[in-house]
């Protein structure tokens, strides 16, 4: 008997293309998707209706700040109009790496998303992350630190080279946080304490 | 260093299957494909983290395995090590993609791909802090196929031989192919763009690649100029042992170090073959080796750099790296005809087997101890004396031997006839 991805004939059609929906999700194979959907059917129609506003509200009112390119309500972003900021740039590879450098309590400047890394076998070149924006956002606003804090891996270790090669001739002063994290991991995934302390101990380049 | 026992699940023909092993070794005999094979191929696995033949780790899960208890086929091996150090316990866990059956833990497991788990004692390592750790040789009347093979085989079997003696070469070689995909990644979208290497946007992008090349590479290079001279020493002597008075070499070739006793660097070490049941004292010696000098690291990546300078039209053209340890050969010749295409069948045959107990030497002497001798089915296609050669050269070592044949009496009359005798068939051993 042959069967499609969201069941074949015995599935009613809209469960069917929510189960479809649901499968795209990075992480949810068809068999996850199949039980958040029997889940959701199941449950009130005030939690269902919940989720599915928060889902629409974050493509509405959601954008990026144009300034740090974090995702933002409003433009400039919370951190880009806070006047106490110092005057340090942390360049980072995703929205989530603010969050947990945030935590840290340990740096108190601004930050710029490149929302990825150099890696050519994925097809990502310098000219498909925000490194022209950084480096006109250097240029304009001359930041006394530039912390470089991309992931310790091939394609953070790139990326973070080919920034310092753009920044070298500038006379801004270009660290990275020292080692210490995971080599290979995640920023997002390091605990705040090991964060916290490879930010203070951040090297020049 | 021996294994006590090995412990395997779902591995080949074998649902379940707890081996003790005495620490001289065992005989097993059994018909083709009644899984005698396996039992040397997972410990080869345990081993080296790799399967001996490449592409091969899906075939190494048994034939409907996970559909008991619904879910993706997987295989596990694992065994207890003792050392002078003290026991560890190793294993390895493939778990294979499938289609049909999901696994919500890792959806990014596609159809045929296999993920491999490497653990010691229990805790999940990466596969360099496994390697090592029981050091093993296997023979294989297959092996003769590398000898005229493509390239790739004999880098191959001097990596996994050179992987088990120095961690940090495992590490260079993981790293030197997640460099050179990325590499190739650049090349490739400059080759289709047409973009000149004289480029700004080029010499930019690519510098950081071939730092990381060079310096990954030079590891491996130098590694292996220093093994592979140690290993054709040792090799001469044994396939002397085996075959007469015959000059027999080993040679690195490489596209990276021309002409490398003439750079500036320091001999190797000169090794001698083990000549008896001990571990002698002087296994290692200072000496040199006058036409085998190794050069040094700086010699080795200033190298690597000119001849990245020179092929670079070449690279930019083609969308691909062209120099580099994974274009090098190691080639085996006699009287300074090469092997792989000008030898006979049995002349490769003794050839790949004196390079197998120079690698047996190379352990005895650079690790200290013999490693485990995994011989599978490799008195079927040698004459008798040969044959007795081989097993006599063997028996010296006073290794753990695991040996395997398809006549239970073919041993009988050798000096690996004492080891204790199991028979294979239908997924057991008894
Ligand atoms: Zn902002």
């Amino acid at each position: 008997m042959s069967m499609n991805r969201s069941g074949g004939p015995v599935t009613a059609a809209p469960v069917g293309r929510l189960i479809d929906s649901l499968a795209r999700l990075p992480g949810i194979g068809p068999k996850t998707a199949s039980r958040l959907a029997y889940y959701l059917l199941r449950s009130s129609r005030d939690d269902a209706m919940a989720l599915a506003e928060a889902i629409i509200e974050v493509k509405e009112r959601i954008q990026l700040c144009s300034v740090c390119f974090n995702v933002t309500e409003q433009s400039p972003c919370a951190i880009c109009s806070d006047e106490s900021r110092d005057g340090a740039i942390c360049v980072v590879q995703e929205p989530l790496d603010i969050v947990a450098l945030e935590r840290t309590g340990q740096f108190h400047g601004r930050y710029h998303v490149l929302h990825g890394a150099i890696s050519p076998v994925e097809g990502v070149g310098p000219d498909k992350l925000r490194i022209r924006e950084l480096i006109e956002r250097v240029e304009r606003t001359r930041p006394d630190e530039v912390i470089l804090a991309m992931n310790l891996d091939l394609p953070g270790d790139a990326t973070a080279t080919y920034l310092h090669r753009l920044m070298a001739p500038m006379g801004i002063a270009v660290t990275r946080p020292a080692s210490g994290l995971p080599v290979g991991g995640d920023l997002e995934y390091a605990d705040e304490v090991t964060l916290g302390r490879a930010l203070k101990g951040r090297r020049p380049l | 260093m021996h294994l006590e026992s090995l412990h395997l699940e779902e591995f080949r023909v074998y649902r379940e299957l707890d081996l003790a092993i005495p620490s001289a070794g065992l005989r097993i005999a059994g018909p083709n494909g009644s899984g005698k094979s396996s039992i040397v191929e997972a410990i080869a696995l345990l081993s080296t983290a790799r399967s001996q033949r490449a592409g091969s780790e899906r075939e190494l899960i048994r034939w409907g395995s996970g559909t008991d208890y619904g879910v993706p086929p997987y295989a596990r091996c694992s065994g207890r090590i003792e050392r002078s150090e003290g026991g560890t316990s190793l294993g390895i866990e493939l778990e294979a993609g499938s289609a049909d059956r999901e696994s919500d833990d890792q959806p990014s497991l596609a159809s045929g791909v296999v993920r491999k788990r490497c653990l010691v004692d229990g805790r999940p390592v990466r596969a360099m802090d496994l390697v090592g750790r029981l050091r093993s040789v296997s023979f294989s009347p297959e092996d003769v196929a590398i000898v005229s093979g493509p390239p790739s085989g004999r880098r191959r079997l001097i990596d996994v031989a050179i992987a088990q003696l120095d961690r940090r070469y495992l590490q260079a070689l993981s790293r030197y192919g997640r460099v050179m995909a990325q590499r190739n990644g650049l090349l490739k979208v400059f080759a289709r763009d047409g973009i000149a290497p004289s480029s700004a946007q080029a010499r930019s992008q690519l510098m950081f690649w071939d730092d990381e090349l060079i310096d990954a590479g030079h590891v491996i290079v130098g590694r292996r100029l220093e093994l592979v001279a140690q290993l054709s020493t040792l090799a001469a002597v044994r396939y002397a042992e085996l075959a007469g008075g015959a000059d027999f070499a080993v040679d690195y070739s490489t596209g990276v170090v021309r002409d490398a006793g003439s750079l500036p660097g320091t001999p190797p070490r000169s090794v001698r073959p083990v000549a008896d049941g001990t571990v002698p004292d002087d296994a290692v010696v200072d000496g040199t080796v006058p036409d085998a000098a190794v050069p040094n690291d700086e010699a080795i990546q200033t190298a690597f750099r000119s001849r990245l300078a020179e092929r670079q039209a070449d690279e930019f053209r083609r969308g691909v790296s062209l120099v580099g340890p994974h274009r090098d050969d190691i080639v085996l010749s006699l009287d300074r005809v090469p092997l792989g295409t000008y030898g006979s069948r049995g002349q490769q045959r003794l050839g790949i087997l004196a390079l197998k107990l120079a690698e047996a030497d190379l352990m005895v002497a650079v690790g200290g101890q013999p490693p485990v001798l995994l011989l599978d089915d490799v008195l079927s296609e040698l004459d008798p004396e040969r044959g007795r050669l081989l097993i006599e050269s063997i028996a010296r070592f006073d290794a753990q031997t695991i040996v395997t044949a398809t006549d239970r009496s073919a041993l009988d009359a050798t000096v690996l006839g004492g080891l204790p005798l199991l028979q294979a068939g239908a997924g057991t051993l008894r």
